[in-house]
C-alpha cells in the first residue's frame, strides 16, 4: 500500500462499525460489508457494500469517517436497478434516506458541500463487471498497486461503462486476478460464482486440489445417513438432501501419546482437573437450608460462658455443582488444513496436537467427550470420521486414529454439523457442548459456497442452538471475524491470530464454554 | 373504562393474553410464559394479579436458589428454632399467585417441588415440618423463561414444562409499542414512533452482532428519559446502547442508527 495521507481514513478502523450498521438500517442480518479496491469507489449488489479499503477524499479525517457512513446509510436504502439506471436509483435512494433519516441530512449537506455540490460523488456504483459473482473475485486482491485515486466514476447515466472505458486496466486486472486465484491455494479464495453458475472457472479450480485423502486407511461404515441442506433462496429446508458417510479412522496399531507433547499435555491435565467441581456441605455460614447445630452449640456454651458474643454463623448450605456436560469436538479435515501454518507445521498438524492434548486435559474432568472429523464431496458424500465416540475410552487406539488423520476434499459445514447435533443430542447431559475447529469457510464443489454455504451452515447452528445444543467455533481464517458473527453469534466464535496459540487457548475457552471460568 | 380498570398497573393487550390467563386461573391451571426478555411477561402477571385481586409473590430463580428457599426452613432463635415460610408456601396458604420468573435459571432438583403444586394434586409436601398443604382455589402457579437467552444449556425438563398451559410473549408490534410508549411515558407520538424504529433496526442483530436485544422495557426508559427533557441521543446512548454491548465498534454503530434518527 503506498504510504497514505494523514487524513486518510482506513475502513480497517471502521470495519465492524459500518457492517453492523448496514445491517441495522437495512434490516436484513445478512447483508456484509467487505474491503474492495480503493479506485471502484463505494458499489453494491444484492447482498454486499463493498467499500474502499481506505478513504481520503478530503483532508478532514472526520469528514472522510463521514463519508463512509455516508456509503452505509445510502446503501442501505438502495436498491440497486433493474433497468441499469444507477444514477435515478442513487437519486431515489438518497431522496428515500433523508425522508426516513432525518439525522442523515445534516451529513449529506455537509459532504454535498464538502464536494461543492457535485452529488455524483455521493453516489454508490454498480458492482464491477457483468456478474455479482465476478464482482465478488476482486476483493481477495489488496491493490498495492493502485494509486490513491478517489476519484469516482464521472456523472454518467450509465456508469459501467465509463468504468470500462476510464479504467480497462481494472478490467484486465480482474482476468489476472481470476487467474491467480485458481493457482493459489483454495483456503482463503472465495468460490467465485454462485448458484447457478457453479459449473464455471471456479468449480474447475477446486478440481485440481481434489486429491483423495486415501479412503482406503479408513474403514466406511453404515450405507450413509441422510442429512438436510438450508437453499436460502427457496427458504425451505431439504430433507435429506445430503447423504452423511461415516468412517472410523483405521488405527495403526495403536499408538501412545507423542513424546513432544508430554510436558504441554501434564500441564492442561492440572489446569483442566481444577475444573472439576467440588460438591460439600459448608458449616458456619449466615444462610443456608438447615441449621449448623455444632455452631450453635459452641454460640451457646460461649454465652452461658459470658464470652463475647461472636458472628451468628449458624447454618448448613451446600454447594452443589455438578459437571454434568458432554463435548464434542468435529474438526475440519478438509484439504485446505494441508496448507502451512509455520515452515515445520501445517494447520492439520495443529489440529492434529490439538486433538491430541484436548483429550488428554478432558480426561482429567471427567466431562464426556467425543472426537470426530468431517470434510465432503459434493453433497453425495459428506464424509464423518469418528475417532473416538462418546463412550468410548480415550486409548492408544483412540490416539492411533488422531495420529493417523490426513486431510481431503471439501468443507460442507452444514449437513456435518447436523449430523453432529443429532449424534450429540443423544448425551444425556444438560450441558452439550460442540466445538467446531476449522480453518475457513463452508464451501464445496458443487453449488455449495459464498452466500449459499454461510446460509446452510448460520441455519444449522440455529438448529443445534434449538437443541439445545451449545456450538462454538474456533477458526484461524483472519477473514473469518467477516462472516463469523453471522455464522455463530457474536459470543460463538474466536479467530485465532496464530494457529499455533490454540493449544494454549483451549483450557481458558473451554472453562468459559463450560461456564467454570 | 371502570373504576377498577384505572387502578391497574399499565398493560397493552396483544391478544387473548388476558382471557387465557383468566381461563386457566378459573379451571386451577398453573401457567407459563416464554418470550424475550422485557417484553412485559412479569408486567403481565403483575397486571393480571391486580386485576384478580389476589397478592402476588414474585421469585427470581437463580444458580443457587434452593428449595428450602421456596418452600421455608427453620431459623434459630432464642434457644429454640423455628419454622419459616418460603414464598411458595405463603402464596399456598393465602391463596395468591407464585410467579417463578426465569424458571430455567433454577437447579433442577429446586423445580422439582413445584410439581406436585403444578398438577391436578395442587399440594405443597413441606417435609421438615411434616405439613401437606393443599393449595385453595384461588392459588395460581405461574412460571415465565427466555428461550432464546444464550443460558439454553440449562433448558427445562420436559417433565415440569408439560405441566402448564403455555403462552408466548413476543416483541409486540409497531403500533402496539409505540401506545407502549406513549402510555407508559406520555412521550410525543413523534418520539414513540422513532424511539420503536430504533428498536426495530437493533433487532436485527440479535444473535450476530448482539446478544440481547432492545426490549420494550428500554424503549420505555428512553422514552421516559427524552419526555423528561433530554437530549434523545444522550437518552438512547445512555439507555440503549450502553445496555446492550460492551463492544466499541458495535456501540458506535448503534450510535449511528440512533443520529440517523434523531440527528
Amino acid at each position: 500500500m503506498p504510504e497514505l495521507p494523514e487524513h486518510a481514513v482506513l475502513l480497517r478502523d471502521i470495519e465492524r462499525t459500518s457492517s453492523t450498521l448496514f445491517r441495522a438500517l437495512g434490516r436484513d442480518p445478512v447483508l456484509r460489508v467487505a474491503a474492495g479496491r480503493t479506485d471502484l469507489g463505494a458499489w453494491r449488489d444484492e447482498e454486499l457494500l463493498c467499500l474502499p479499503q481506505w478513504l481520503a477524499a478530503f483532508d478532514d479525517a472526520s469528514l472522510n469517517r463521514e463519508l463512509y457512513l455516508w456509503f452505509v446509510a445510502l446503501a442501505s436504502s438502495f436498491e440497486p436497478p433493474v433497468d441499469g439506471d444507477w444514477a435515478g436509483a442513487n437519486e431515489a435512494a438518497i431522496t428515500r434516506v433523508l425522508r426516513d433519516r432525518p439525522g442523515i441530512a445534516a451529513r449529506h449537506d455537509r459532504l454535498l458541500a464538502a464536494f461543492a455540490g457535485d452529488v455524483t460523488r455521493l453516489h454508490l456504483n454498480p458492482p464491477p463487471g457483468a456478474s455479482a459473482g465476478a464482482a465478488r473475485r476482486v476483493r481477495l486482491r489488496d491493490d498495492e498497486d493502485d494509486d490513491a485515486r478517489e476519484d469516482r466514476p464521472r456523472r454518467t447515466d450509465n456508469i459501467t461503462h465509463t468504468v470500462k472505458m476510464d479504467k480497462p486496466a481494472a478490467v484486465t486486472e480482474f482476468i489476472r486476478v481470476t487467474r491467480e486465484d485458481d493457482g493459489e491455494s483454495d483456503e482463503v479464495a472465495l468460490p467465485p460464482t454462485t448458484g447457478a453458475e457453479g459449473t464455471s472457472a471456479g468449480a474447475r479450480v477446486r478440481f485440481d486440489v481434489d486429491t483423495p485423502s486415501g479412503p482406503h486407511e479408513d474403514i466406511e461404515v453404515g450405507v450413509g445417513i441422510p442429512a438436510d441442506e438450508w437453499d436460502y433462496r427457496k427458504r425451505v429446508l431439504l430433507p435429506g438432501h445430503c447423504m452423511v458417510q461415516e468412517f472410523i479412522g483405521r488405527s495403526a496399531g495403536g499408538e501412545a501419546l507423542p513424546e513432544r507433547l508430554h510436558k504441554h499435555a501434564h500441564k492442561l491435565r492440572r489446569q483442566f482437573a481444577a475444573l472439576v467441581p467440588q460438591r460439600q456441605w459448608l458449616r458456619g455460614q449466615p444462610d443456608g437450608t438447615e441449621p449448623d447445630l455444632d455452631a450453635y452449640v459452641r454460640l451457646h456454651a460461649d454465652r452461658i460462658a459470658g464470652g463475647h458474643e461472636r458472628e451468628q454463623n449458624l447454618y448448613i448450605a451446600q454447594r452443589n455443582r455438578e459437571r454434568d456436560l458432554s463435548c464434542m469436538v468435529l474438526a475440519d479435515l478438509s484439504l485446505s488444513t494441508e496448507a502451512r501454518v509455520s515452515p515445520a507445521q501445517c494447520v492439520i498438524d495443529v489440529i492434529r496436537d490439538s486433538l491430541m492434548l484436548f483429550a488428554e486435559a478432558l480426561t482429567a474432568t471427567g466431562d464426556r467427550f467425543g472426537l470426530f472429523g468431517f470434510s465432503s464431496q459434493t453433497r453425495a458424500q459428506v464424509r464423518f470420521h469418528h475417532l473416538k465416540e462418546f463412550g468410548a475410552n480415550w486409548d492408544d487406539a483412540a490416539r492411533g486414529r488422531v495420529a493417523g488423520l490426513k486431510p481431503g476434499f471439501y468443507t460442507r459445514i452444514g449437513p456435518a454439523l447436523r449430523h453432529a447435533t443429532s449424534i450429540l443430542e443423544r448425551q444425556d447431559t444438560s450441558l452439550r457442548v460442540l466445538l467446531v475447529l476449522t480453518d475457513g469457510k463452508p464451501h464445496d464443489i458443487d453449488y455449495y459456497e459464498e452466500r449459499y454455504g454461510i446460509e446452510d451452515t448460520r441455519m444449522a447452528v440455529l438448529e443445534a442452538r434449538r437443541r439445545r445444543i451449545k456450538p462454538f467455533c474456533i477458526t484461524i481464517d483472519r477473514e473469518g471475524s467477516s462472516y463469523l458473527p453471522h455464522l455463530f453469534g457474536v459470543n460463538g466464535y474466536t479467530v485465532l491470530r496464530r494457529p499455533e496459540d490454540l493449544t494454549a487457548r483451549l483450557p481458558m475457552l473451554y472453562a468459559q464454554l463450560t461456564g467454570q471460568a | 373504562m371502570t373504576e377498577k380498570d384505572r387502578e391497574l398497573p399499565y398493560y397493552e393487550p396483544v391478544g387473548n393474553e388476558i382471557d387465557l390467563f383468566e381461563r386457566a386461573w378459573r379451571n386451577h391451571l398453573p401457567l407459563l410464559l416464554k418470550g424475550p426478555t422485557g417484553v412485559g411477561k412479569t408486567r403481565f402477571v403483575v397486571h393480571m394479579a391486580a386485576r384478580l385481586g389476589l397478592p402476588l409473590y414474585t421469585i427470581a430463580c437463580h444458580d443457587d436458589l434452593t428449595a428450602a428457599d421456596l418452600v421455608g426452613r427453620h431459623l434459630i432463635g432464642e434457644g429454640e428454632t423455628y419454622w419459616n415460610d418460603g414464598p411458595l408456601t405463603r402464596a399456598v396458604r393465602e391463596g395468591g399467585i407464585c410467579y417463578l420468573d426465569e424458571v430455567v435459571e433454577a437447579r433442577k432438583d429446586t423445580t422439582v417441588v413445584i410439581h406436585p403444586l403444578a398438577d391436578d394434586r395442587r399440594m405443597l409436601p413441606i417435609d421438615r415440618t411434616g405439613e401437606m398443604l393443599r393449595a385453595p382455589d384461588s392459588f395460581m402457579l405461574v412460571v415465565s423463561y427466555n428461550p432464546g437467552y444464550q443460558n439454553f444449556l440449562k433448558g427445562m425438563k420436559p417433565s415440569t414444562r408439560q405441566r402448564f398451559v403455555s403462552l408466548r410473549f413476543d416483541f409486540p408490534s409497531a403500533e402496539v409499542e409505540r401506545s407502549i410508549l406513549v402510555g407508559e411515558t406520555g412521550c410525543s407520538e413523534d418520539v414513540a414512533t422513532r424511539l420503536v424504529d430504533i428498536g426495530r433496526q437493533m433487532r436485527v442483530l440479535k444473535n450476530v452482532d448482539l446478544e440481547e436485544v432492545a426490549s420494550t422495557r428500554l424503549l420505555v426508559y428512553a422514552a421516559r428519559l427524552i419526555h423528561d427533557g433530554m437530549d434523545p441521543v444522550e437518552a438512547c446512548s445512555a439507555v440503549l446502547v450502553e445496555a446492550l454491548t460492551d463492544d466499541e465498534d458495535v456501540a458506535e454503530a448503534l450510535l449511528e442508527v440512533i443520529r440517523a434518527s434523531f440527528g
